[in-house]
């Protein structure tokens, strides 16, 4: 599956919303193609939302599969687990608990300065549907809109939700009602 | 049947998946324990097997030193296995010269994860994982659990295969730190032939039928047949 060729002709170097719909067992492989292909764009800065597990996975896995991560900030939904990564502790924003998961929205609100900065070029957030057990659908939709709002202004700006459509039919709508354009891979 | 909110892939053992909503949970860890020759190492390849043809990757972990070509050569005649699949969407990965020489559980570990960032399954298993504990220097609880928590955040299906030892069940050290357990065993038929059987002992987040069910290894690999005893 070439799915960084797929995105880059749906994207054309436009910013905007964009939900990628993919199913489960392959969001991985899409996720490093996408953010291989987005920190080869611009100035390749951006912000990577790890929903379902630390950050320091994803981090390991794109040092391994050779994608630059040095303007990368990476956001934790659910674990501290993550700061054992010592090289980038400076990289990483945690949250104490998957309890805690209900003030996502709140967290992107007010650190909007710091994640605006470090998103120059895009946000990506990885696997969404995984917030289903934590997160009731209007938390999901503050979450979402607060992410969306980051590229007020800023035209090349690309917020992308990776998600399986089949498995969280209900979360996927609320990111479309957001004006995402649909891409499937 | 309560909703499923639980993303799943399909096992490849004939007859199972109608056993558990469907298959596995995705990502999730699993034990297929078993006493020899009740058919673990053919259960781990079916379900890798299976996984190709739905498009997916595999690697097999193996901690016996066993040499590709002799592993294949006892497999090959099962119809599921298409032994060009090796190397390509099923890397062969043995675990022994790791094992021996540093016998630490987080050199280990690190290699483990390594070979999974590098290759990207979406199926993994170590077979077999209780070699280990005989092995490693350190906790072998800590590490189990740390590589269970690993394996999962991985997003793979993983399945890890135990021998059973004589008066244990299953071995319980493993069972505590994995979603399902599978136990495979042989039995005798009231007419005295002998028989094996599976078994769905636990599985986290999932209704599954219970009890032993008749299981037959054929060319096709293996068939549940759930309500014969």
């Amino acid at each position: 599956m070439d799915s960084a060729a797929a995105f880059r002709r749906t994207l054309s170097g436009e910013g905007g919303v964009f939900v990628l719909d993919v199913k489960c067992t392959q969001m991985t492989r899409v996720l490093v193609d996408i953010l291989r292909h987005l920190t080869g764009e611009g100035d390749g800065s951006g912000v990577v939302f790890s929903v379902d597990r630390p950050s320091a996975f994803l981090s390991r896995l794109l040092e391994r599969q050779g994608v630059p991560q040095d303007r990368l900030l990476y956001l934790d939904a659910v674990t501290g687990i993550s700061g054992e990564e010592p090289g980038r502790v400076d990289q990483l924003e945690l949250f104490s608990s998957p309890f805690c998961v209900n003030l996502f929205s709140e967290f992107v609100n007010c650190h909007s300065e710091k994640v605006a900065a470090g998103s120059k070029g895009f946000v990506v957030v990885d696997n969404l549907g995984a917030l289903k057990p934590y997160m009731t659908n209007p938390c999901v939709e503050r979450m979402v809109g607060a992410l969306t709002r980051l590229g007020d202004g800023a035209p090349g700006f690309k917020c992308i939700f990776v998600m399986d459509r089949g498995s969280t039919p209900e979360l996927y709508d609320i990111v479309i009602r957001h004006g995402a354009k649909e891409v499937a891979l | 049947m309560v909703g499923d909110t639980l993303e799943r892939v399909r096992s490849g053992i004939n007859g199972m998946d109608e056993m558990m909503q469907g298959g596995f949970a995705f990502p999730s860890t699993v034990l297929v324990a078993g006493s020899a020759g009740t058919g673990k190492t053919t259960f781990a390849l079916q379900f890798l097997a299976h996984g190709v043809k739905d498009g997916e990757q595999g690697i097999f972990f193996t901690t016996l030193s066993e040499p590709t070509q002799w592993m294949l050569r006892f497999v090959t005649h099962f119809s599921f296995l298409d032994k060009d699949t090796f190397g390509k969407q099923i890397k062969y990965v043995d675990l022994g010269p790791t094992l021996r020489k540093d016998r630490d559980p987080d050199v280990l570990l690190k290699y483990i994860d390594d070979q999974i960032a590098e290759y990207m399954p979406q199926r993994i298993v170590i077979d077999p994982i209780s070699v280990i504990g005989n092995m490693i220097k350190g906790d072998y609880r800590m590490f189990l659990y740390d590589l269970a928590n690993h394996l999962k955040n991985w997003r793979a299906v993983s399945i890890l295969t135990g021998e059973v030892l004589p008066k244990e069940p299953y071995p319980v050290e493993i069972s505590y730190i994995v979603d399902t357990v599978v136990l495979l065993s042989l039995g005798l038929t009231a007419e005295g032939a002998r028989r094996k059987y599976l078994e769905i002992l636990k599985m986290r987040g999932t209704q599954h039928t219970t009890g032993q069910h008749l299981m037959d290894v054929s060319r096709d690999g293996i068939t549940v047949t759930v309500g014969l005893k």
